[in-house]
């Protein structure tokens, strides 16, 4: 705890020093310097503060009203899992300004921990990136950036909501920069008491309160003109109860702590640009299978990380990129029989890019990862683009990615599999862009393939323990329609998705659970002068529960819809409202834990 | 064998002398059915541990059809709960124990009707007994809860008995109530360990032990079963396998040395035979104290086991689908293979 009421003197400090005069000109540093790259050949959905905030409750509600993922989530703020284009939790990995936070022990990002409000924009990239994100990056990545300007003067921002369940979110945001310096100083805090009822199932989140706050500080510094030295610092802490069924439940409760520190030195000249990175990442959990009583398990784990990123541009058709890294994981579980486990993994890769004509990119990667006792594939990616005319572009992307197992998949005790290999896919994708006026449309169909998956069975012994064994194909299309237009005071906006899946165990020909076949999400908004409508629309179609296709458990299909209005007032000053699930449609995304009917919230958003 | 014999003899006797006594006094009733469940097999679904999928499946005796969800079908599909550690009988009623909802329910036997819930004092229950007076049920949760709860025939609670290391099966046996007070547990590498070995006898006249019983080898106990006069204990590690007989109303043990059998791990009754089978699945009985190889049963994960009138019942777990239940007659073969719900525990007599 102490660590927080010292950055809350540095918080005012910075207060204080913000007090300076105001300039123009923009440039905002972003720590992930590949993700700017990846844009060329990937689809990337990008969500600044004004997309988080329609779905201000929690990221899993952000993923699933806005992207393509399926979100599997225990009751309203509880444990949550994604899946990409029918891949597992596992096969999705988390990035914390350029850098895989995704759990040592559980090998998946814990998205009800990972707190939307203490970043200032998500980027979501579907399909996979081992090559650069590393382990997890298979079924598609999701990128949580803090952002740091030049030359913005000082800025405040401060949110505030409160809403049906006792739920109040908000956060607070301070910088300052001149033409040399940024700092960024926010907080947020949120917590809800999130006793919902659903009378149709019966169903009362009961014991479902979480709460959670986040400190994050950046600082960039300019020591020259092509170099930057920056670093950016975030502190978690969340509690997290988990629901029951009825009062005779046990109850329980989950505690998470996260710090994480990274500091890049970024050089940047004409033919050549360097990214250095040093990063710290220590997560710790604690679980109480007694809410009353000491904790019944948990663990913390150390990531020290070393990073070189360098780009050399040969000429104006050909570059070059090699990044090396450096990890040493460290964990110490507490009743899980893990113990002092240490690992170390390396990885070098080479990129090379070369834009041959105005009309053509192309991209090829390698890379091979070095993990301790650990047998890795070598990884690669191809990509090539080519403008077709001139409203629209289309994109082959191949690659082969992995995921190595979790510590808890090799040291876990019981079960623990030390032989286990990792498990690696292959997969193609073919994107086509459309463009036309203020219109455009994404279609991208996609095929992996994934083998040696790890799975938890019981063993001879009737001991569980992971094995490599699933094999599981997945094939789909992931399509997206935009349209933006503005006149006069009217600004409107639109987008519509659609994700076809096909994800099937290649063993068992069966359909996988909590894969979803069909899923639409939309969002539209109309704007006029100082007062903004909203309108979001998911529709999930029949979701299998179990290994085999039965519809008696499946989840039906569902549609939900929110809608919000927001009003500015006095130009620094927004005030807004918001309906959830308008039409108290009766939905979960996993069973048995129904996610909440209609409710309500209302927000201030202050900037200056 | 031969104090059965004269039972079943008194018991014609009895019969013959009853049946005489309607002829000359009263007429003839037929006897009505109890329920849709009288003369089958109940077959317990564990369910998952996190979600509420518990569930009970009935077969008749004939196998001739399977009817799922038993409890949630006639009492206005309530839910059952997680984890269904297993049932206890007592007269026309059934007790559910429900581990992780920390609750018995309690329902009549042949109609699954639900009639009242114990959950005072419950804390991850497991396994359950009965005296003409009390019920007994052991909680564990393999940590810091080991103890037996003993409630009075309406359900009231009376107290706790806490034992040291291991609170598991429990059974009552000629008037009294013997607890497998020790078992398995794992060394710091993950190899199997005994907690210790014994055995421990509550007294229902003053509900408190008066007797423990210290098994007389280094294996770990595995199962622990009881007719009206004995109680059996199988010990067993990957090599070898013992079985002691106790008598119940002495506590006397005697120790029977399973030659040549490895992993003994489940134990069953069945018309006064006792059979078992091993982690390797193998399925023996137990001839003049002779273990006696029938066959080995096909399962990726054996989990239930039982005997019930001649046919052998084991369970091929799974927790994230459909189990399959392979039924099959003493020399092996194949009588019957059903579609389960998750994780099926348990068979028992109906």
């Amino acid at each position: 705890m102490t660590k927080k009421y010292q950055f809350s003197a540095v918080f005012l400090l910075f207060y204080f020093l913000g007090f300076a005069q105001e300039k123009a000109i923009d440039t905002v540093y972003i720590f992930d310097s590949q993700l700017k790259n990846s844009k060329k050949f990937h689809k990337i959905e990008n969500l600044d503060e004004a997309d988080l905030l329609k779905n201000s409750t929690n990221l899993s509600e952000v993923l699933r009203f806005q992207s393509p993922v399926y979100i599997k989530e225990n009751g309203r703020g509880m444990v949550s899992s994604p899946s990409f284009r029918g891949t597992s939790a596992q096969q999705t990995a988390f990035i914390w300004n350029g850098i895989n936070i995704n759990s040592i022990f559980l090998g998946q990002g814990d998205i009800n921990n990972l707190n939307l409000l203490g970043y200032d924009q998500l980027e979501i990239k579907s399909g996979g990136g081992s090559v650069i994100y590393g382990s997890g990056a298979i079924g598609g990545t999701v990128h949580l950036n803090n952002e740091l300007s030049f030359k913005k003067g000082f800025k405040t921002s401060f949110f505030a909501e409160g809403g049906s369940y006792n739920t109040f979110n908000s956060f607070l945001k301070s910088s300052y920069s001149n033409d040399h310096l940024s700092v960024k100083v926010s907080g947020n805090f949120v917590k809800s008491d999130n006793d919902y009822e659903v009378p149709e199932k019966k169903y009362l989140n009961l014991n479902g309160e979480y709460n959670n706050r986040t400190f994050n500080i950046g600082v960039a510094y300019k020591i020259d003109p092509k170099s930057t030295i920056s670093w950016q610092t975030q502190i978690y802490d969340g509690v997290q109860h988990y629901p029951v069924y009825s009062e005779d439940f046990t109850k329980t409760k989950y505690f998470s702590d996260t710090f994480r520190s990274l500091v890049s030195w970024d050089f940047k000249a004409k033919k050549l640009q360097n990214s250095f990175k040093l990063a710290y990442l220590e997560d710790e959990f604690q679980y109480f299978d007694h809410i009353e009583n000491p904790k019944s398990s948990g663990g913390t784990a150390n990531i020290y990380l070393a990073k070189n990123d360098f780009n050399y541009i040969f000429n104006d058709k050909i570059a070059f990129n090699i990044i090396g890294e450096y990890q040493l994981n460290t964990a110490e579980g507490f009743q899980s029989g893990i113990k002092s486990v240490t690992r170390n993994a390396g990885s070098f890769a080479g990129l090379l890019r070369w834009n041959p004509s105005e009309r053509l990119y192309f991209e090829a990667g390698i890379k091979k990862d070095l993990v301790k006792k650990i047998t890795t594939p070598v990884l690669f990616s191809f990509s090539g683009k080519m403008k077709v005319n001139s409203w629209w572009n289309s994109v082959l992307n191949l690659s082969k990615n992995f995921r190595y197992p979790s510590f808890n998949d090799l040291y876990w005790q019981p079960g623990g599999n030390l032989n286990l290999k990792s498990e690696t896919s292959h997969q193609a994708e073919l994107g086509n862009n459309f463009k036309y006026g203020a219109f455009k449309l994404n279609v991208t169909p996609f095929y992996i393939q994934i083998k040696d998956m790890i799975r938890w069975l019981p063993n001879t012994k009737g001991i569980w323990s992971p094995t490599n064994t699933n094999k599981v194909e997945s094939y789909g299309v992931e399509s997206q329609f935009d349209f933006e237009k503005s006149f006069g005071k009217n600004k409107t906006q639109f987008s519509l998705g659609y994700v076809f899946t096909h994800s099937k165990n290649r063993e068992t020909h069966r359909f996988l659970a909590y894969v979803p076949q069909h899923k639409i999400y939309g969002n539209a908004i109309y704007r006029y002068d100082f007062i903004e409508i909203f309108v979001q629309g998911m529709f999930n179609g029949l979701t299998y529960t179990s290994d085999e296709e039965k519809q008696k458990d499946a989840i039906k299909s569902y549609f939900v819809s929110n809608s919000g209005v927001n009003i500015t007032l006095f130009k620094h000053y927004q005030i807004g409202f918001k309906v959830n699930n308008i039409f108290d449609e009766i939905y979960e995304t996993t069973a048995f834990y129904p996610l909440p009917k209609r409710n309500y919230s209302a927000n201030l958003l202050i900037n200056f | 064998m031969k104090f059965p014999k004269i039972l079943a003899s008194a018991f014609a006797l009895t019969l013959l002398f009853n049946v005489s006594c309607r002829n000359s006094d009263d007429p003839i009733e037929e006897e009505l059915p109890k329920g849709a469940y009288e003369n089958g097999i109940i077959i317990t679904n564990e369910g998952g541990y996190s979600t509420p999928t518990s569930t009970v499946s009935f077969i008749p005796n004939d196998l001739s059809k399977q009817e799922d969800n038993i409890f949630a079908k006639n009492n206005d599909n309530a839910v059952l709960g997680n984890v269904f550690q297993t049932i206890g009988f007592k007269g026309d009623l059934a007790y559910l124990v429900l581990n992780v909802p920390n609750k018995v329910e309690i329902v009549n036997r042949y109609t699954f009707k639900k009639s009242a819930t114990i959950t005072s004092n419950l804390s991850t229950p497991r396994y359950i007994a009965f005296t003409p007076n009390h019920t007994y049920i052991t909680n564990h949760d393999f940590a810091t809860v080991k103890k037996v709860n003993i409630y009075t025939n309406t359900n009231e609670f009376v107290k706790s008995i806490n034992f040291d290391r291991y609170a598991e099966k429990i059974s009552s046996s000629n008037g009294f109530v013997y607890v497998q007070t020790d078992g398995l547990t794992y060394d710091s590498s993950y190899n199997e360990l005994a907690t210790g070995h014994t055995i421990s006898r509550i007294n229902p006249a003053t509900n408190a032990v008066d007797k423990t019983i210290t098994l007389s080898d280094e294996l770990i106990i595995r199962d622990m079963i009881a007719d009206e006069n004995f109680v059996y204990v199988v010990t067993s590690d990957y090599t070898n396998s013992n079985l002691y007989k106790i008598t119940s109303a002495t506590g006397n043990v005697e120790k029977i040395t399973l030659t040549g059998v490895a992993g003994a791990q489940k134990l069953a009754l069945d018309n006064g035979k006792l059979y078992f089978m091993t982690s390797g699945k193998k399925i023996y009985n137990l001839a003049a104290n002779t273990p006696n190889a029938l066959f080995t049963a096909t399962a990726s994960y054996a989990y239930g086991f039982n005997v019930i009138n001649g046919n052998i019942y084991v369970s091929d777990a799974s927790f994230t689908g459909d189990s399959t239940v392979r039924i099959y007659n003493l020399t092996g073969t194949l009588v019957k293979t059903l579609s389960t719900g998750i994780g099926t525990n348990g068979f028992y007599k109906n």
